[in-house]
């Protein structure tokens, strides 16, 4: 039963000629059984046939009742519709090409900027049940902080996640990851040779199991993995990893990975839609937290001490417990935790930090922060200016079709006269733009697969382009769908609605009749205006983005940036230590530096945009009070490391070859450190300790200029260097001062690390200009994505003022030809049309600054150095726009004044 | 030459065509001939309406339709009840009947 009424239902679609045939077949045998009854009946055969015919009816109404009985009318109707409207688009060419390109574009952007949306705020974790899991804190810092908790807390120490997981009711379970990844180079497999790069993510037996996950192959790590320090070998790797680099192996379970002279056996891989839990990271293999010593570069060991805060907590609520009542559970056991660790009589300033210091539960179901915070509220705002373009480009379509329907209005007219329903013309009329937008929908898809990619590597700040899923899903699917269809609504319901909306009487007698109340041309009017406006406040955004992008790029970095390369090399992953390292990086640095063309050459722990360490030190003066603890920021440098980031020596010395000779350990200190500690005197020679009994650990012997560290808007803070060769460390910054050209520098450079130790893998080489420059890759990215698109969009905001004003002068070539009859000079008519043109122009951009100065301040948080109100932005951008509308304008007052009078009064 | 003829009422049509489809498959020209003859020619149909109906009743599966060959040998689209069209038949004319004894009894005793 349903496969006949499916089988007769795609018959009456596909077979519509057939079925149409059977229909007059059916009537006309009516016909002629009539017929011969009235022939039998004795009239003459005309007469019988005509009288018949008289019997019958109205036939072709009758055909269209038996039509209107199918069910499948409605279809038929749209195929109908469809047709004839793909038909009338190939008729014109050249509008089609001209809407399709600009919504593709519209679409395209929109659907890109929406894919990195939803990749960095919207996907949720492949995990069970995402909605349940809870991040402890916001997840906004990362790294180890030894200090006691004096505010929100985003980062836990071990003993605090043991004390918690055995002592709670709200939830099911609790996780535990390293709050960082760490990049380290390790043996993958038995093919192998070379040291190759690696993110490695620490967690606890307990992280796997509690976001449910199961292995795609093998086991996952589970408590029994993570029990006594060091004694785990184990790693579980991603999907990625296997199938780039172990492809050899069919099943990866049992292979060797390598690292710092530890080899762990692979015991699965995760599935291949788990990417970590962290936004905008991808770890390539996942160790237990007992391994945590064992990784380099920083060994840490923080599984017995209260202090080394270094972990992200991840807890699945039990069902039924709401995220508040799990909060104030955690509340209560973290300042119970905060009590033990104060100990029974806890210093005055440790009271204080009690009282400040809180833990706020966040829903984690979308994965951990990471670059979320950094990206929200560009990616919101681009998605903003991408929305206007597409609105601007719908504006300059409606506009197409407004110009368009007066041309076909005689046919409207005649169609309507005739007795078809209006509606059935807007529809018709309606599924015209809605092809156009699935087109243009369906290009838009393709052009934001590729452009999203695009925009994730314009949103790297290194070699390697974040790890963003940002392939075509289903939510983006719909999100282009609907975008495409609302433009064809907006674009396509005015020009249809006004055109059928037309004066048969006054239409069909000369064919020119007035449009209802000149509508069409008030329209038009009103969008080139919406059009200017927008265009001037997206303008505008971009102004100030750029402005902002000038300024911090301007801002001193208390360095020598050009002529300065950074090689990242990882010395960690080489299995030395302590003298043996101190060797190594020596002679890496003593051969480099006689590479011809190079100046200087030294290691660093640290350079800017890397993070940071900041540790108290104490002193033995007055200020500070004496044995007070004070952070400050700290580095671990190679004796030539000034000379090669090109950091004045403001007094003292710097570092020595000779200093490893001596007991004494020496520091060099920055200005504002100097400043800040020994405010009257001179600090060359005092000293300070790490920790309270060691004060005089350190002598200061040098002072040099500051220099930022973190990012460019930074303060400048207190800041000690010590000695690479004092203290050795696993660095992974050699700097190189060069002179002038580099290119065969770098090879050579390799070639000589090779030399020393084939285990020294380069990651990333880098001029020190490039690296200053990927700090401000957001304001980078939002800087040239709003510049493009305001560009874009002044752009079709003046092709939109341009079609507006060309559509009538043609309208008007008959009063301007009696006008210039009657005397009217060029001049004249030139001022005319452009007057028309440039008071929309003004109107818009009136409606476009106001709406400016009402909307920057929602960006005033991105903006460094200029106002949301910059006058200059304001007065360059209005400028330009006139400038460009005065061009839009120009050419077709030009044409005006090239009318015929001639022609144009005989051609009417 | 004219005979007083009775409108049909609004749905009425419907229960008349399945009703004498009931007797065989036939074809409209057919089917409307029956109709005048069988009620003495007091009702009737144009075929303006007859073909529509007829497509109506094709369309939810209470009539089934054929070609085939008709009485003078040429090809003629013949209507056939369906099961679901003697279903139908059936509670509309239970439904007619209590309709048409209701109206009567309001005449006679009102």
């Amino acid at each position: 039963m349903f496969f006949a009424r499916v089988k007769r239902r795609l018959r009456a679609l596909l077979k519509r000629d057939k079925l149409e045939q059977e229909l007059a077949d059916e009537l006309r045998y009516h016909l002629e059984r009539d017929t011969e009854q009235n022939l039998k009946s004795g009239m003459e055969p005309d007469e019988a046939y005509y009288s018949a015919l008289k019997a019958f009816g109205n036939v072709d109404l009758s055909k269209e009742e038996c039509r209107d009985a199918r069910s499948v009318k409605f279809m038929e109707d749209l195929i109908r519709d469809i047709r004839y409207s793909i038909r009338l688009l190939i008729k014109n060419p050249a509008f089609s090409l001209v809407a399709v390109l600009t919504l593709t574009l519209g679409i395209g952007a929109n659907t890109a900027i929406f894919s990195l949306l939803d990749a960095v705020l919207l996907k949720s974790l492949p995990v069970h049940e995402p909605d349940s899991l809870v991040l402890f804190g916001k997840g906004e810092s990362g790294g180890l902080t030894d200090g006691f908790p004096n505010e929100s807390t985003d980062l836990f120490s071990y003993p605090f996640y043991q004390d918690l997981r055995q002592h709670n009711e709200v939830f099911k379970d609790l996780g535990a990851l390293l709050s960082m990844q760490w990049t380290v180079h390790g043996i993958i497999g038995s093919q192998d040779a070379e040291p190759k790069r690696l993110e490695v993510q620490l967690v606890s037996g307990s992280y796997f199991p509690t976001l449910g996950i199961n292995a795609g192959l093998g086991r996952l790590i589970t408590d029994e993995d993570d029990k006594i320090t060091g004694m785990h070998p184990v790693a579980v790797i991603s999907d990625a990893l296997w199938r780039q680099r172990l492809s050899g192996e069919t099943n990866p379970v049992g292979s060797k990975i390598i690292i710092d002279n530890t080899q762990y056996t692979v015991i699965g891989v995760v599935p291949k839609s788990f990417t970590g839990t962290t936004v905008g990271t991808a770890p390539d293999v996942w160790i237990p937290l007992a391994m945590e010593p064992q990784m380099p570069p920083a060994h840490w060991n923080g599984r017995n001490k209260k202090d080394a805060q270094s972990l992200y907590l991840i807890g699945r609520l039990k069902n039924g417990v709401n995220i508040q009542q799990a909060n104030a559970a955690v509340s209560v056991a973290f300042s119970r935790f905060l009590q033990d660790w104060a100990g029974p009589q806890p210093s005055a300033e440790n009271l204080q930090n009690m009282q400040h210091a809180f833990v706020e539960l966040t829903p984690a179901g979308k994965g951990i922060n990471g670059i979320r915070s950094d990206f929200a509220l560009p990616l919101k705002i681009l998605m903003g200016v991408v929305g206007v373009v597409l609105l601007i480009s719908c504006a300059n379509i409606a506009n197409l079709l407004l110009a368009r329907a007066a041309v076909r209005r005689k046919e409207i007219a005649l169609r309507l006269a005739l007795g078809a329903r209006r509606w059935s013309l807007v529809r018709q009329l309606l599924t015209e733009s809605l092809i156009l937008a699935a087109v243009a929908g369906t290009a838009g898809v393709a052009l934001a697969w590729w452009g999203s990619q695009v925009l994730v590597s314009m949103a790297s700040d290194g070699p390697r382009p974040l790890p963003l899923d940002v392939t075509p899903n289903a939510r983006i699917l719909t999100f282009s769908l609907i975008a495409s269809v609302v433009s064809a609504l907006v674009f396509g319901a005015t020009p249809a609605l006004n055109a059928t909306r037309v004066d048969l009487n006054a239409t069909l007698k000369d064919g020119k009749g007035p449009l209802h109340g000149n509508s069409q041309s008030r329209i038009g009017k009103a969008l080139v205006v919406a059009q200017v406006a927008l265009s001037l406040i997206l303008m505008v955004g971009a102004g100030l983005f750029v402005r902002t992008l000038k300024n911090l790029q301007d801002i001193p970095t208390g360095f020598k940036e050009k002529n300065a390369i950074l090689f990242e090399i990882d010395t960690a992953s080489s299995g030395y230590k302590d003298a043996q390292l101190a060797n190594l990086l020596v002679e890496v640095e003593d051969r480099v530096r006689r590479v011809p063309g190079v100046e200087a050459a030294a290691f660093s722990f640290f350079v800017f945009h890397q993070g940071g360490w900041h540790s108290p030190i104490f002193t033995a003066d007055q200020t500070p009070p004496q044995g007070d603890a004070i952070v400050v920021r700290q580095n671990t440098v190679g004796e030539d490391y000034f000379k090669a980031m090109g950091i004045p020596l403001v007094s003292g010395r710097t570092f020595t070859r000779q200093d490893i000779e001596q007991t004494q350990k020496f520091a060099v200190v920055s200005e504002t450190m100097a400043e800040r500690f020994y405010p009257n005197t001179s600090p060359l020679g005092k000293h300070f300790g790490k920790s309270s009994d060691k004060l005089g650990e350190f002598e200061i012997i040098g002072v040099v200029k500051d220099a930022k560290y973190q990012n460019l808007r930074e303060r400048p803070r207190p800041l000690v260097y010590y000695s690479m060769k004092q203290m050795p460390e696993a660095a992974t910054n050699l700097i190189l001062r060069v002179s002038a050209d580099n290119q065969t520098l770098i090879p050579a450079v390799r070639r000589v690390l090779r030399e020393v130790n084939m285990n020294l893998p380069v990651d990333d080489v880098v001029s020190l200009e490039d690296h200053i420059a990927r700090s401000l890759v957001q304001q980078n990215l939002i800087a040239r994505l709003a510049s493009f698109f305001g560009l874009l969009a002044l752009l079709l905001a003046s092709i939109g003022l341009y079609g507006v004003l060309s559509y009538s002068v043609a309208r008007r070539r008959n009063e301007i030809g009696i006008r210039m009859a009657l005397g009217a000079s060029t001049y004249d008519v030139l001022k005319v049309v452009l007057r028309s043109g440039m008071a929309l122009t003004v109107i818009g951009l009136i409606i476009g600054v106001a709406g400016s100065l009402a909307l920057t301040r929602l960006v005033s948080t991105l903006l460094f150095g200029v106002k949301p109100t910059d006058v200059t932005t304001f007065v360059v951008v209005s400028l330009t726009l006139l400038v460009v509308a005065l061009v839009a304008c120009y050419i077709p007052a030009r044409r005006a004044t090239r009318v015929d009078p001639l022609i144009a009064l005989r051609y009417d | 030459m004219k005979k007083p003829k009775a409108d049909l009422l609004q749905g009425t049509l419907e229960l008349l065509l399945l009703r004498i489809l009931r007797s065989g498959p036939l074809h409209g020209w057919d089917v409307m001939q029956r109709l005048q003859l069988i009620s003495g020619e007091v009702l009737s149909v144009t075929p303006g309406a007859l073909y529509p109906a007829l497509h109506r009743l094709e369309e939810r599966e209470l009539i089934v339709a054929t070609w085939g060959p008709s009485d003078n040998n040429r090809k003629a689209k013949f209507y056939e009840l369906t099961a679901a069209g003697r279903k139908q038949l059936d509670a509309q004319r239970k439904q007619w009947e209590l309709f048409s004894g209701a109206v009567a009894t309001v005449l006679r005793d009102a």
